[in-house]
């Protein structure tokens, strides 16, 4: 609903009015207290006794030196030979096009008639000691070509339109990946096809590697190269050095065409760069920056290049290389975590046990001092002290929350290490598999590959114990794997749309892999296998600015990034061999008892074709008996020659489908899958009938 | 009988001849949830998020992340 936004309603002074004609044109400039989008604006009018003005045109323009200017931004019309003829006239609504208004704009209401002659139009206004501070009339002899403004009068308006509320935006989201020691981003929306060339070879994939994000920076830790990725920071640089060094935080001013300001975040070690955020103008070439406005202060560049705005690269070092003043970096890291406002730094294999915290929200500051309650911080510096055990994981799940994964013991820090925190053990029974091999499920859930599987512990307000919960189930879980830390990479990765886990294990080498889906909804546990190529090295849950990119992204052994999607029914081409056995069943009730398996029904996912349920492409199965239950496990499993097998075609389940066919043994079981390229099959159930023969001889 | 899918997984835990109720001695790449119900099935397929291949050499992707920027 459009409402009053600028106005001046009330002269105070004697009657007084501005003629208009088809030639004398008048208006009123304002300057708008809001933005907003104009839809009419009222006028107090009225007409000559004498003459007619007949159609009354309205019109918005902008202004030049306070004098309206250019064309018609919005117009509108009305009737003036329906107003009145006396004073003070009325307040006329004339409804415009619409434009938008841009709040502290000064624009002109310009106001002229059809009607032509002495004045057949009059506007109601003040030019006693008009109250109105935000601008003047201005009229014009020739139509509107040029202006002469009265600073003495100002005449009635209200302007009327929708001031749309500010939008909740207020950041972007940006995809990074990293592979083949180069560093890609996304340029836009749905598009990573950008590399940051200055990372190109400045990192080495060879050697672990992990990614932070915190202070619109990504840090990277990959063995010795320590780096950053710097989306938020401009750099300023000049040639000739700092006259004088700015702290961190500290505001360094240009006082040149639009005079700006900068909050400094960095400086590195080479005494010609700047990082910082602007704050107000804009930062120029060849005019010096210093520390007050105005071009006074002491100088910090004397003839600064012009600004280059982000992502940067550059080394991760303390502020300005001073490891007097700022502290010593570890030389080498491997794992990262943020936590508390700290970029957490662990796996120096010269210290191996170590953690590092730079000061909160300072990544550049790693001095510690006791008597600061945000210092940085170092196992040993204080008395929550060291760990002793290597350090294979960090983990944050929430505030004031660190889980310290180690090759042989889980530690948690609770609290600030610096401010009260307090370090102590969790399990000496396992420790944490890897730096990837871990992964939270959002509602308190964290699960990692341990010595003897996958383990789950609850973070509530306490932590829980963990609990290994593939024990019962697959109790040679780990054996199966076989992993081989120099061979192998794990990532555990929490998928909330399916709630599940997907547990990689990948051959680093050449990408062979074996997975499980752990399903938390069934708490089962389903094998899984991938191309070569679309093997798993690493994984993010991208939560894109733009809904349509939010996804669960899998980083992939080609140097594709790939996602799940449940209406492709392969694996980007290749087809996938699906399958599942049923059985052993006790056809005879007994292990010593034989019995017949079939007839059997197989009902498949899906009603009529193209119905409102999924429908199932067909699915082959195979039935199987043995004399004994293990026997029959491994006709299962090797998928031998079965006694019987066919194809039973999908969707639903068809007139004519059931299989007359029965094999005879002690067990019996049916293997179901499909293997085309471009298929899927859904498995509603399987109708069979199992009748005693007599005992197994 | 009736059967369905065993939605409790994968189970090497127990004798072959008590295999548990809902448990399978055998599968893969099949899921509990398919066809918008839990009824069993292939799982999803993998398919390209961005066209884009990160470099020109067609080496893994070692790490994604994204970096939250003010406008």
């Amino acid at each position: 609903m459009a409402q009053v936004i600028d106005s001046f309603t009330t002269p105070t002074g004697a009657e007084d009015h501005a003629a208009v004609s088809d030639t004398y044109w008048d208006s009123q400039t304002f300057t708008a207290l809001a933005s907003y989008t104009i839809t009419s604006v009222k006028l107090k009018l009225f007409k000559s006794a004498m003459l007619a003005p007949g159609i009354i045109t309205v019109s918005i323009r902008a202004t030049s030196s306070g004098l309206p200017s250019g064309a018609d931004l919005a117009s509108g019309t009305t009737d003036g030979d329906t107003l009145g003829t006396s004073y003070p006239g009325e307040w006329r609504e004339i409804t415009l096009t619409g434009c938008s208004i841009v709040k502290g704009t000064k624009y002109a209401i310009v106001v002229r008639t059809a009607g032509s002659g002495s004045y057949p139009l009059r506007w109601v206004g003040d030019d006693s000691s008009p109250t109105y501070t935000n601008g003047a009339q201005c009229w014009s002899t020739n139509s509107g070509v040029d202006w002469t403004e009265n600073t003495n009068r100002d005449l009635t308006f209200q302007t009327l339109g929708g001031m749309t509320p500010p939008v909740d935006k207020t950041y972007s989201k940006t995809l990074v990946a990293i592979g083949g020691n180069e560093v890609w981003y996304e340029s836009s929306t749905g598009t990573i096809d950008t590399e940051l060339t200055d990372a190109n070879s400045d990192i080495d994939v060879s050697k672990p590697l992990m990614a932070v994000e915190a202070l619109q920076k990504v840090f990277v830790v990959n063995d010795t190269n320590l780096k950053i990725i710097d989306f938020g920071n401009i750099k300023i640089s000049d040639d000739d050095g700092f006259t004088n060094k700015p702290a961190r935080g500290a505001i360094v001013y240009q006082n040149g065409t639009d005079a700006a300001q900068m909050v400094v975040d960095y400086i590195n070690g080479t005494d010609k760069v700047m990082y910082g955020t602007v704050i107000a103008g804009t930062f120029e070439a060849n005019t010096a920056i210093t520390t007050a406005a105005g071009g006074t202060g002491d100088t910090i560049f004397p003839s600064p290049a012009a600004p280059v705005s982000g992502p940067h690269w550059y080394d991760w070092t303390v502020y300005d290389g001073d490891s007097t003043t700022y502290g010593i970096m570890p030389s080498q890291a491997t794992i990262a975590c943020l936590y508390n406002g700290r970029v957490v730094l662990a796996g120096n294999s010269d210290y191996p046990y170590q953690w590092y915290m730079p000061k909160i929200l300072n990544p550049f500051m790693f001095l510690y001092d006791d008597s600061d309650p945000i210092t940085a911080i170092r196992g040993g510096d204080a008395d929550i002290g060291e760990i002793g055990d290597i350090i294979t994981a960090l983990v944050s799940p929430k505030d004031d929350l660190l889980i310290v994964g180690c090759a042989n013991s889980i530690w948690v820090i609770v609290g600030d290490p610096a401010f009260h925190g307090q370090l102590g053990s969790l399990t000496r029974d396992t420790g944490i598999w890897g730096s990837r091999a871990w992964c939270l499920d959002g509602k308190g859930g964290f699960y990692f590959l341990g010595e003897d599987g996958l383990y789950k512990l609850t973070i509530a307000e306490m932590v829980s114990v963990p609990g290994n919960i593939s024990y019962s189930n697959l109790p040679t879980l780990m054996n199966d794997l076989a992993l081989n830390k120099s061979l192998h990479r794990v990532v555990l990765t929490y998928d909330a749309d399916n709630n599940g886990i997907i547990i990689s294990k990948t051959l680093l080498s050449d990408g062979t892999n074996t997975n499980y889906w752990y399903d938390l909804s069934t708490g089962g546990f389903f094998p899984e296998s991938y191309p070569i190529t679309q093997a798993i090295f690493s994984s993010y849950k991208y939560n894109a600015t733009d809904r349509t990119y939010a996804k669960l992204l899998f980083g992939c052994n080609d140097g594709y990034i790939r996602e799940f999607d449940p209406d492709t029914k392969n694996d980007d081409g290749t087809a996938i061999d699906s399958y599942f056995t049923l059985g052993p069943i006790a056809l005879g009730g007994s292990p010593v008892v034989e019995g017949s398996i079939g007839p059997m029904d197989i009902v498949l996912g899906g009603g009529a074709s193209n119905g409102s349920e999924t429908d199932s492409d067909d699915a082959d199965y195979k039935v199987f008996v043995a004399d004994t239950a293990a026997n029959l496990i491994e006709k299962l499993t090797t998928n031998g020659t079965p006694v019987y097998a066919g194809t039973m075609t999908g969707p639903g389940r068809r007139r004519g489908s059931r299989r007359t066919q029965s094999a005879r043994g002690v067990y019996g079981g049916v293997r179901i899958g499909n293997d085309t390229k471009g298929e899927a099959f859904i498995f509603e159930s399987l109708d069979i009938k199992q009748k005693p023969k007599g005992r197994s001889k | 009988m009736s059967v369905y899918f065993p939605h409790k997984g994968l189970h090497k835990g127990g004798p072959p001849s008590a295999q548990p109720k809902d448990t399978t001695p055998d599968c893969n790449n099949v899921r509990p949830f398919a066809g918008g119900r839990f009824q069993g099935g292939q799982r999803p397929g993998l398919k390209k998020a961005y066209i884009q291949q990160i470099g020109e050499n067609a080496l893994p992707v070692v790490e994604l992340i994204s970096v939250t920027t003010v406008d």
